[in-house]
């Protein structure tokens, strides 16, 4: 296990310049996000989802949403990685019609439902989990969502719903970055103690170091966290985790990279051994 | 016409004797359950007030009660949809505008296959006062692309609607209904209708009364005093045309356009704020291709009152009087604006 994290780890820090150079080529989108959730993509897509990349249709898969969909370009960086697509799709999103743009398309091999604007995924991940059970299908439906998501009121509307079916093919993930668009999330509107929020809302609830490779694989290998309950994992992160100047800056949410600042992002991937293939 | 279409419309007449228009559609829901397993049933504790029980007692397995959650319930209406499923999601009108984003975004922008019925048309719900009075719910949904938005005006009408709607097209759509029973008039001419005719068809309006002077275009529970203005306008010599636009969107541009061609000009009769709404579409239609006179009949863009329907009909002018009033305007030229 030991060497299988840190085979993980590399990947997600290659995946991270992956989508960092994306995001530049791209001239603009969400950095902060895009970095903190990068981790718990890569090991869900590599270790814990049910998937065939050679077949994103294939009807036994997993599913997953991604909630916050603004985290579009780390998502779509860990699918290029499984082998969903080429690279190239990655760098053109700035291109009329192009598949991925600052929030989640249908069109990007491997997503099968359009994020962009908050509070969505859990609803949704909700009736799939609903759907499959009626037919009788085994997989499970995993959902990240950001944590000032969790502002929404729809997210616990729906946790109140997983909760009543107790939907425990159902898996909510929390990118816990602590930070929304304005600034942090327990001054713009305190989430604490978020774990025992969901408690209250009957899910079995664990959290994590959201960085922490191995302890993220133990916790999807314990899932469900409960018999009968849905599961919520809330995984601390930072955002934009592993560049110097963008970790824990409010003003790395959204914005553009100018080409001295993508110079800056190469030597320190290059520090830690990891350049561009 | 053939025989299996009228046995089907009498065991229709059969089926929806003496029921609501919202347990006719719930009886036609529950028989479609029958026939297709995918149907399921969604709503916000709303299942008794539009005529779920039905459903809910022959297939409690597929029902969702989510409780007062609307947000909540496109959302997992859109997750079924995704898993197979065709959701079938019951709310109140007003509450359109409450999920309208969900309604955009999930169902719309993926092109799923669920549908939204209200039961709770225009100012039916009179005495429930303003936050429960739906005259807004066209004007958000016919900016939604991809959305079919349908509006019968008889219970015969919306059991035929329904089991095309459910039963048979693919995509999201928006069924608009009143909940008790429609006028016996109408009833009575849209049934003969439907038994001369033939089938209901989305998006293909019924000429209801011919006429070259002027055209009247009606939708839901307005094609009652439309019928009834057409007749007196006939009594002074004014031949209306009447047309029955059960679907809202994609409108037929051939009936319309035809119209417009054909007669002095349109008046359009809804309940509905006069923005936004089937008048709006109607115009701007006319305008771009076959420019004609267009008056719109409807809610003045205003908050009603509480009060009973037809006394805040009367306010707002939906009245077999106003709707003579201005087509007579259309076929004497003699319009002005105020």
């Amino acid at each position: 296990m030991a060497d299988k994290a840190a085979t993980l780890r590399r990947r997600a820090e290659e995946t991270r310049l992956l989508a960092l150079r994306a995001l530049y080529e791209s001239g603009g989108g969400h950095f902060g996000g895009t970095l903190s959730e990068i981790d718990i993509l890569t090991v869900l897509y590599e270790e814990i989802l049910n998937i065939d990349p050679r077949r994103p249709g294939w009807n036994e898969r997993d599913i997953f949403i991604l909630s916050k969909g603004h985290g579009a370009f780390g998502l779509s960086a860990v699918l290029c990685r499984r082998g969903y697509f080429q690279a190239d799709l990655l760098m053109r999103a700035k291109s009329l019609d192009a598949e991925l743009g600052w929030h989640t398309t249908a069109k990007i091999p491997g997503i099968d439902f359009p994020t962009g604007s908050l509070g969505h995924g859990l609803p949704v991940a909700v009736g799939l989990a609903l759907g499959f059970r009626l037919t009788g299908r085994q997989s499970r439906v995993f959902v990240l969502l950001g944590d000032g998501e969790c502002n929404e009121g729809s997210v616990w509307e729906a946790a109140l719903s997983a909760s009543k079916y107790g939907l425990d093919s159902l898996v909510a993930v929390v990118d816990r970055n602590h930070y929304s668009m304005d600034g942090p999330t327990e001054e713009i509107l305190p989430l604490e103690p978020l774990a025992d929020k969901w408690r209250a809302f009957g899910w079995a609830a664990t959290e994590v170091d959201g960085h922490d490779i191995g302890a993220l694989m133990e916790a999807f290998a314990g899932l469900p966290l409960s018999e009968g309950r849905p599961s919520v994992v809330i995984a601390r992160t930072v955002k934009g985790r592993g560049v110097s100047f963008m970790e824990g800056k409010a003003e790395w949410h959204s914005r553009a990279m100018s080409t001295a600042e993508m110079n800056t992002v190469l030597a320190e991937f290059k520090k830690r051994g990891i350049t561009e293939t | 016409m053939s025989t299996s279409h009228l046995a089907r419309l009498e065991r229709l007449g059969k089926q929806i004797n003496e029921l609501e228009c919202r347990h006719v559609f719930g009886s036609v829901l529950a028989e479609l359950g029958g026939k297709d397993e995918r149907i399921v049933l969604v709503t916000a504790d709303q299942i008794g007030t539009h005529g779920g029980r039905a459903f809910e007692k022959n297939f409690p397995r597929r029902c969702f009660n989510l409780g007062i959650s609307e947000q909540n319930s496109i959302g997992v209406a859109a997750g079924l949809a995704l898993s197979g499923r065709i959701p079938v999601v019951l709310l109140y009108g007003f509450l359109v505008a409450r999920c309208a984003e969900q309604i955009r975004d999930d169902l719309c922008y993926p092109g799923l296959n669920a549908k939204i019925v209200t039961t709770s048309s225009g100012l039916a719900m009179g005495p429930g006062g303003v936050t429960h009075h739906c005259t807004e719910d066209l004007a958000i949904l016919r900016s939604f692309a991809g959305l079919t938005i349908v509006q019968p005006g008889s219970r015969l009408e919306a059991a035929l609607a329904a089991e095309e709607v459910v039963g048979r097209m693919e995509g999201p759509a928006y069924l608009r209904l009143y909940r008790g029973f429609y006028p016996d008039t109408v009833e009575e001419a849209l049934a003969a209708y439907y038994k001369k005719a033939g089938c209901f068809q989305a998006g293909r309006a019924l000429t209801l009364r011919r006429g070259g002077d002027v055209c009247l275009v009606a939708s839901g529970l307005t094609l009652a005093p439309t019928l009834e203005a057409a007749a007196e306008l006939d009594r002074g010599g004014i031949q209306a045309r009447v047309l029955n636009m059960h679907t809202i969107k994609p409108l037929d541009v051939e009936a319309v356009t035809t119209a417009a061609a054909e007669t002095r000009g349109i008046v359009v009769i809804e309940d509905h704020n006069r923005l936004g709404g089937l008048g709006e579409a109607v115009a701007a239609l006319t305008a771009e291709f076959c420019p004609c006179p267009v008056l719109r009949v409807g809610v003045k863009d205003c908050f009603s009152a509480v009060g009973p329907m037809e006394s805040l009909w009367e306010r707002q002018g939906i009245t077999t009087s106003e709707i003579v009033r201005q087509a007579k305007a259309i076929a004497k030229g003699e319009i002005h604006a105020c």
